[in-house]
């Protein structure tokens, strides 16, 4: 009944391939689009900050580990690897005088060829092996940073972002700083609705799901997998390079460890493979749910007048958000997208849900 | 396989059988260059394709269907015939980005020759539906239909009408029959059931041990000694 689809008929082709075929979709999609828009005049510049932003960017780079993970179904450990090779290549160019825009791409390119290059050699594995040869993409990577001053000024050194200017105009606000990471969020979903429809979207789809059946159907499955972490190893460069822009303004090897791998790869398994919106509501969860039950725990402690302690302060969040991930999975397998899925079936034909066939 | 020769004409419907374990399927997958063979050939057209990859041998005009049936779950059945659409397609990362400008025409083209198969197959009511839940027969039914739409000049069906009862092998006989008639292919169809292999094939071949063991028309092939001992078991004694 909420997402209506009496009298939603679509006469052609065109109209059967939009990417919201119910209307409530859409509406549900400008909706948030224009809180989107909206959010520096009604949110709170610290929260738009420390929070909206992270949110959006590590959105966008969740989406391209999606492309590879949940799409392709290739295992990637070394997602950070390769959002630091687009930060720092970036962030070089940019420091030698290459405008904003072309620093951008260049980092993500920078990024793609060296995502590549490396699932050029990883691909002769699968699976599991895949993963760990992903992995050791990573390592090498961190070693790279903290041996060489001339990329990372050093192991314990950070390099100062230069001034982010897009088109003319400096951005030095909030405000401005929210609006790029909310325009780079919008291009990658954007590309990732596109992908649904598209016979590339098919292509890697097929790889992933029975490769010798792809084969058979003229799909190349190396050339597929190679094309993926390409594509996604260039969405992760951009993502790096705007997150060391717009929020961390200063590179450090450690914001690209191992353990930010795994948990932007935790953030796509909690959102469900293959799920747009499940990324979004998987960044939601492993990157806000410990600052909010932080600031709950510290309320509750003050209004009930108990003392805790700073130890156990700091803990609580990490113990809550662990089971939350697991009480997610356990509850649905494929994650918060599928669990959106659910309820909005349900929606389609409620209260007549006696009819569904 | 040892010493097998077999030449299917163009728009011929060609019967393969044999015993399980015969090597219908290994000489399937001999062709499609899954399992490239050590000794022969493999001739497209005059062309020599022998152990080329697969993914060339479907963009060289061969589509084929599996035994064990290899749809891809968790995509609905339009979804799946576009597949075999894959070959005359140019899907990329730019003209996914640029959909509207660089990919649309191109889906909505493909899509309408898609339809048409679809319509072809009288599956129009499940074209939405995921492949996963679907009964056997109609499975088999949009494989048929994903491999048709590559417009192949050579299509190999891997016991189609295995586990399907008897109207709905009805049914498939008359759609093989009607896409040779209507799109010219040749076809391999490799079967258990011999009553539909000699209602609608103009030639056929029998395998035992990976040797041909008897070929020619169906008729004469199904009443030879060594096909009838090779299925049923000859007289003891």
């Amino acid at each position: 009944m909420f997402y209506r689809l009496s009298g939603v008929r679509h006469a052609d082709y065109v109209s059967d391939s939009r990417i919201y075929k119910v209307p409530t979709d859409r509406n549900l999609a400008v909706f948030f689009l224009i809180i989107g828009l909206a959010a520096p005049f009604i949110i709170p510049s610290l929260y738009l900050n420390s929070y909206m932003l992270p949110w959006l960017i590590w959105t966008a780079a969740a989406l391209g580990l999606n492309l590879v993970t949940g799409w392709a179904g290739q295992l990637h450990l070394g997602y950070a690897a390769v959002m630091a090779v687009g930060a720092y290549s970036a962030i070089h160019a940019a420091r030698f005088g290459v405008p904003w825009e072309f620093a951008l791409i260049i980092g993500g390119l920078a990024s793609s060829v060296i995502g590549s290059l490396f699932a050029f050699a990883a691909l002769r594995v699968k699976g599991l092996y895949l993963a760990i040869t992903t992995l050791a993409m990573q390592f090498v990577m961190d070693w790279v940073l903290s041996h060489s001053p001339t990329i990372s000024g050093g192991s314990h050194a950070s390099l100062q972002s230069p001034t982010l200017t897009l088109l003319g105009q400096e951005i030095t606000s909030d405000r401005a700083y929210y609006y790029v990471a909310f325009g780079w969020c919008v291009l990658v979903t954007i590309f990732m609705l596109n992908l649904k429809r598209t016979g590339l979207g098919r292509a890697l789809v097929a790889v992933r799901e029975k490769d010798y059946a792809a084969a058979i159907l003229g799909v190349n499955s190396f050339y597929y997998k190679i094309l993926a972490f390409a594509t996604s190893s260039f969405i992760a460069g951009i993502s790096g390079a705007i997150l060391v822009a717009t929020f961390f303004f200063l590179a450090a090897p450690e914001q690209f460890s191992v353990n930010v791998s795994i948990q932007v790869l935790a953030m796509v398994i909690v959102g469900g493979l293959s799920s747009i919106i499940g990324s979004y509501f998987g960044v939601a969860l492993i990157l806000l749910v410990p600052g909010v039950v932080n600031t709950v725990v510290a309320s509750v402690s003050q209004w009930l007048g108990m003392q805790v302690n700073v130890e156990t302060l700091a803990h609580i969040p990490n113990a809550v958000y662990g089971a939350l991930i697991v009480v997610v999975l356990l509850i649905e397998p494929l994650g918060l997208g599928k669990l959106y899925g659910n309820v909005r079936d349900y929606l389609m034909v409620w209260p007549f849900d006696q009819l569904r066939k | 396989m040892t010493g097998v020769d077999v030449d299917i004409r163009t728009g011929e419907i060609f019967g393969l059988v044999g015993p399980n374990g015969s090597g219908k399927t290994t000489l399937t997958n001999a062709i499609t260059g899954f399992y490239p063979p050590n000794a022969g050939t493999v001739r497209l057209a005059g062309k020599d394709i022998t152990g080329t990859a697969p993914y060339k041998v479907a963009k060289l005009g061969v589509a084929r269907t599996f035994q064990n049936l290899a749809l891809f779950n968790g995509m609905s059945v339009l979804d799946n015939i576009l597949l075999g659409r894959h070959i005359h397609m140019n899907p990329g990362v730019f003209s996914t980005a640029f959909y509207w400008w660089a990919a649309q025409r191109e889906e909505i083209e493909n899509r309408k020759i898609v339809e048409e198969v679809i319509e072809f197959l009288q599956i129009e009511s499940i074209r939405n539906e995921l492949v996963d839940g679907l009964p056997i027969g109609l499975k088999k039914r949009v494989e048929l239909a994903r491999a048709l739409v590559a417009e192949p000049k050579m299509l190999i069906l891997d016991e189609p009408m295995a586990g399907m009862n008897q109207e709905e092998k009805g049914y498939m006989a008359r759609f093989i029959l009607d896409a040779r008639a209507e799109r010219g292919v040749s076809v391999l169809l490799i079967e258990h059931h011999m009553d539909v292999i000699v209602g609608i094939c103009d030639r056929m071949l029998a395998l035992n041990y990976g040797e041909m063991i008897a070929s020619g028309i169906p008729k004469d092939v199904v009443s030879d000694p060594r096909v009838i001992e090779a299925y049923i078991g000859g007289s003891h004694g």
